[in-house]
């Protein structure tokens, strides 16, 4: 597969006004994209995903580390080279109301990038507006309106069309469906699972939410205080994640199922902040298995299943423990609650008929067929 | 058996909205008893949170009820006055508001904030409250709380915030419980263990309590019953377990099989549709006053067109 996207060593500080402090936002981050592939960036709030986003697109200079895009440094690239590039580059953003200028038409928000990337006629434009908003099931008759007058989905799918307007090869998806409800967030993901397949368009999915992620990524990876902690294919690491948070993370989510027990790898307190960073690994302030060597020198990459493997993780026990025993160290480490079940008689359901009345009982062997 | 009383009975309860003919909540009938943690789950604009306003008794201006009534420990509190309300709220009945850092002064401390609450109810000396304070706040896992109670919200992080709040709501060990969206805006690993923490606390008292969310899976792993509305309307009402074994009116469905299909690529929608055809023969069958059906036990159903 053909990398479209290569990060490397990827480092963004912030200088603290006032101060001689430093916020470290992404701390030596690298990976590859592949052509028409997703890569979910999942991680809580603080660790430096969204930033990690925009420095792939320069829309923040990097301070150390370098990202090519189609083979080229971007880095290197002068300002209307890097206009070009921007065609073949696009972000979506969580809230596109607030995205977008409240004054202009849905038309013309889709219609704007085409002003600048093409040299269509106007009427050619809006031709080619109507047919975005198709191909993305945007109402037409919607086109004339203002974003307020939008609900979420739509104007998500109008923010969708103006991305996918100069026919990008990457799209930063920055949490673009954590404000919708879960039925109209499922028609989105839908939606950009097959504008992908038919575009061959690559993803950078952010989220803090591993749900999402999981469903539309391919491969996922870990972040937490600026840097990677793990990075593998979807399915395999969903199902077996191999480094303390990652386990913690996935062990946080509750499963809409109340026969499966709560099992929780605790990681006590907080992330931690990103002004001088500590040496070390990130997770040490709050990992149930921290070392000593932990709080002293970064992990190193340990790769899961074999040599070959595109699937790694950076832990310093992890290193130190094999295979089978590093999985039951894990599972040594996890609390479980037990579930709790109540007589029917001390819940308020048995109130509900005298409540409401009399009810119809539907009963087994009642209505034959 | 004779079934426990419940701490809140909701009988018909019908809120009408601003305009002439909006109807915010249409006849909602629940009940939770002590020790129990009831889910009310929906999509926005479902009217959960109008729900819990209702029952606080603090509906937004020209939000009014309509009908039905609301029991708490017998009483109703539509018939109660202000004054009566006030000495309930936050005491007896109490309320955790949904956006964390939001709904905290940000001109006070915590510990402050706790006191007010703490001197509204309760007579007590300077130390005694410092003591509660500090048990509260240890309570609900946060650290160095002698320290913490001089903290302002802007000082904590999010996590922490929603802590604080969930302390203040229970420092009067209430007999109800009502939280809106508790962890909508915290992160997974946080959310987690703030959830974690108001439940051991909430068990611990033997309050009832009710669970704002729209997370079925923090649904599935705390509550006992769950009620479902949608449009203002209930939807249904059953038991934890069944409810998530056999969803049954198609926006329950719909709902359980979204979180399941957000979860897993592979997942099959538990929504046996034999049960809701069957269901819909015992509703035509049937056509008793009352618009719900039992499909389980303690599962109800309302009624609606298999279409």
């Amino acid at each position: 597969m053909l990398d479209l996207l290569r990060v490397v060593d990827l480092v963004k500080q912030f200088d603290l006004p006032r101060t001689s402090k430093v916020l470290t936002a992404v701390n030596g981050v690298s990976f590859e994209l592949g052509e028409g592939e997703t890569l979910g960036i999942v991680g809580e709030s603080g660790s430096g995903k969204t930033t990690l986003g925009r420095c792939a697109l320069r829309l923040l200079e990097p301070t150390a580390g370098a990202v090519h895009f189609l083979g080229k440094d971007l880095a290197a690239l002068s300002h209307s080279e890097m206009r070009q590039q921007r065609a073949k580059m696009q972000i979506v953003y969580q809230n596109p109301g607030e995205a977008f200028d409240p004054t202009m038409t849905i038309r013309g928000i889709i219609e704007d990038p085409l002003k600048f990337h093409t040299s269509l006629s106007r009427k050619e434009r809006h031709a080619e507006v109507q047919q975005l908003a198709e191909r993305v099931g945007l109402d037409v008759a919607l086109l004339g309106t203002r974003p307020r007058d939008l609900p979420a989905g739509a104007r998500q799918r109008a923010a969708i069309a103006r991305a996918i307007a100069t026919r990008p090869k990457l799209i930063v998806l920055d949490e673009p469906t954590s404000a919708l409800d879960l039925s109209v967030r499922r028609r989105i993901l839908d939606l950009l699972i097959e504008l992908q397949r038919d575009l061959a368009i690559s993803y950078m999915f952010i989220s803090h939410d591993l749900s999402t992620v999981r469903k539309i990524s391919h491969r996922v990876a870990i972040m937490y205080l600026g840097e990677i902690l793990e990075l593998g294919p979807t399915q395999e690491l969903y199902e077996s994640p191999q480094h303390p948070y990652s386990r913690a993370l996935l062990l946080s989510v509750s499963r809409p199922d109340p026969t499966s027990e709560a099992r929780r790898l605790p990681l006590p307190g907080e992330i931690p902040s990103p002004i001088d960073l500590p040496p070390g690994c990130p997770l040490a302030s709050r990992c149930p298995l921290v070392e000593s060597v932990c709080r002293e020198e970064r992990p190193p990459q340990v790769k899961v299943g074999g040599a070959e493997s595109d699937w790694w993780a950076a832990c310093h026990p992890m290193a130190a423990t094999p295979g089978a025993a590093w999985r039951a160290r894990l599972e040594e480490a996890e609390t479980h609650r037990e579930v709790r079940r109540r007589d029917r008689e001390s819940m308020g359901l048995a109130h509900f008929e005298r409540l409401v009345g009399s009810t119809a009982h539907h009963e087994e062997g009642e209505h034959d067929g | 058996m004779e079934a426990t009383r419940p701490v809140l009975e909701l009988s018909h309860l019908t809120v009408a909205g601003p305009r002439p003919g909006t109807v915010l909540l249409h006849d909602i009938s629940l009940a939770v008893c002590a020790g129990e943690m009831l889910a009310v789950v929906g999509e926005s604009g479902s009217g959960k949170s109008i729900l819990a306003l209702a029952v606080m008794g603090v509906l937004p201006d020209l939000v009014r009820v309509t009908g039905g009534s609301v029991l708490f420990l017998g009483e109703d509190l539509l018939r109660k006055s202000e004054a009566e309300l006030r000495r309930l709220r936050g005491s007896q009945l109490s309320m955790i508001l949904t956006g964390g850092r939001a709904a905290l002064n940000p001109m006070e401390t915590v510990g402050t904030q706790i006191r007010y609450v703490i001197r509204s109810h309760l007579t007590l000396d300077k130390d005694a409250e410092d003591q509660l304070i500090i048990g509260m706040l240890n309570s609900v896992g946060i650290p160095d709380p002698e320290r913490r109670a001089h903290a302002y919200p802007h000082e904590l992080s999010g996590g922490m915030a929603q802590r604080i709040l969930v302390a203040q709501a229970m420092v009067c060990e209430p007999h109800l419980l009502i939280a809106d969206e508790p962890t909508s805006d915290l992160d997974v690993t946080v959310a987690a263990q703030v959830v974690d923490g108001m439940k051991t606390l909430i068990d611990e008292r033997g309050s009832a309590s009710i669970l704002l969310t729209r997370d079925l899976g923090i649904v599935a792993e705390n509550c006992d019953t769950v009620a479902v509305l949608g449009g203002g309307e209930l939807l249904e009402f059953a038991p934890v377990e069944s409810f998530f074994a056999q969803p049954t009116h198609p926006y329950s469905k719909a709902m359980v099989s979204d979180a399941l299909i957000a979860l897993e690529h592979d997942a099959a929608p538990a929504a046996p549709a034999s049960i809701a055809r069957e269901m819909a023969e015992a509703s035509t069958a049937e056509s008793a006053a009352s618009g719900y059906v039992l499909v389980a036990e303690g599962h109800y159903v309302k009624r609606f067109d298999d279409a």
